[in-house]
């Protein structure tokens, strides 16, 4: 059934972020993979304007991957797991946790508020203590939200 | 690399890959497992042109790969305990060219709002997906309610045309 104008508007608006599903993002992560090498398929390179040192794993959905820091300002990062923990450095462990309570973990870890508006994303990833911010510009980074921290 | 039709992998994300987004997520919901899924077809058609085995409908092939993909997604989530159940079930998925359809008109609607007056755009989301009523807007924004209505009435008019 045809949907009526208003139900695409809202479908769309629901939807909509700035930079969403831009082909050209897109496009740029898949001939990084190719330049890298044969374009891999079953994970995903994640693009992140990433000027941290954190560790992450980023499950793309299909599971980690490798990582690689290209020497320009990483447009994208492939991840992969670290198997062995940090030695002494606490590590935040996520696995396929809701942003609010990820968000939670961290507030009380670091003695701060952190808020985004609502949704409906989860975070599979480890990260070392690093510092709030580094961590929450990864996020913001990867999932594409807004995080606003409060001391 | 160019394909029998001419298009080269740039064009056909230009052309598809919002679409194909927009088709996934009437069934994946607002997740990020949505690019995820077109990046895996666009990837797959990737691998076949590299090897010289072009699809003759580009289109129609990543549809198809995204739907399965949605597919095995929603398999993956039922399976696992802990999943947060917000996706379709299975009898849900989209299954015709309808959708597919709808999902150009709603990237090219998509489009349109990209291409709004940053405040105008503003107004029309804070109004239709946060469901603010103008005067709520108008306090907000710090403008008036005039301002809000035209301003939505605006954007409302220029999105209509890509309808």
């Amino acid at each position: 059934m045809k949907k009526s104008f208003k139900e695409k508007l809202e479908f769309v608006a629901g939807n909509y972020e700035e930079g969403k599903y831009d082909a050209d993002k897109a496009l740029n992560a898949l001939h990084t993979s190719i330049e890298q090498g044969k374009p891999r398929r079953k994970w995903w390179t994640v693009a992140v304007s990433a000027t941290a040192s954190a560790a992450l794993a980023f499950a793309a959905g299909f599971g980690v991957v490798s990582i690689v820091r290209n020497a320009e300002p990483a447009r994208s990062i492939e991840v992969s797991v670290q198997p062995e923990q940090a030695a002494e450095a606490h590590q935040f462990v996520f696995d396929n946790t809701p942003v609010a309570d990820v968000l939670r973990e961290l507030s009380d870890y670091y003695g701060c508020k952190l808020t985004a508006p609502a949704t409906r994303k989860c975070l599979t990833a480890t990260f070392n203590d690093d510092g709030v911010d580094s961590i929450v510009a990864l996020i913001e980074a990867t999932l594409g939200i807004d995080i606003t921290v409060e001391e | 690399m160019l394909l029998n039709r001419g298009l080269d992998i740039d064009q056909l994300y230009r052309l598809y890959y919002r679409p194909m987004c927009l088709y996934a997520a009437h069934t994946l919901g607002d997740s990020g497992d949505v690019e995820d899924v077109v990046q895996d077809a666009f990837a797959a058609l990737w691998d076949r042109m590299s090897n010289g085995d072009m699809p003759s409908k580009p289109e129609a092939y990543l549809a198809t790969s995204v739907r399965n993909a949605c597919i095995d997604r929603l398999r993956a989530g039922a399976a696992h305990p802990e999943a947060e159940l917000t996706y379709l079930l299975e009898e849900s998925i989209p299954d015709d060219d309808g959708v597919l359809e709808q999902s150009f008109s709603e990237a090219r609607m998509w489009d349109a709002i990209d291409r709004l007056p940053e405040g105008r755009r503003r107004m029309l989301l804070m109004h239709v997906r946060d469901g603010l009523k103008c005067p709520e807007i108008a306090k907000r924004l710090g403008v008036s309610e005039g301002t809000v209505r035209n301003q939505i009435y605006r954007a409302l008019k220029t999105l209509r045309r890509n309808y």
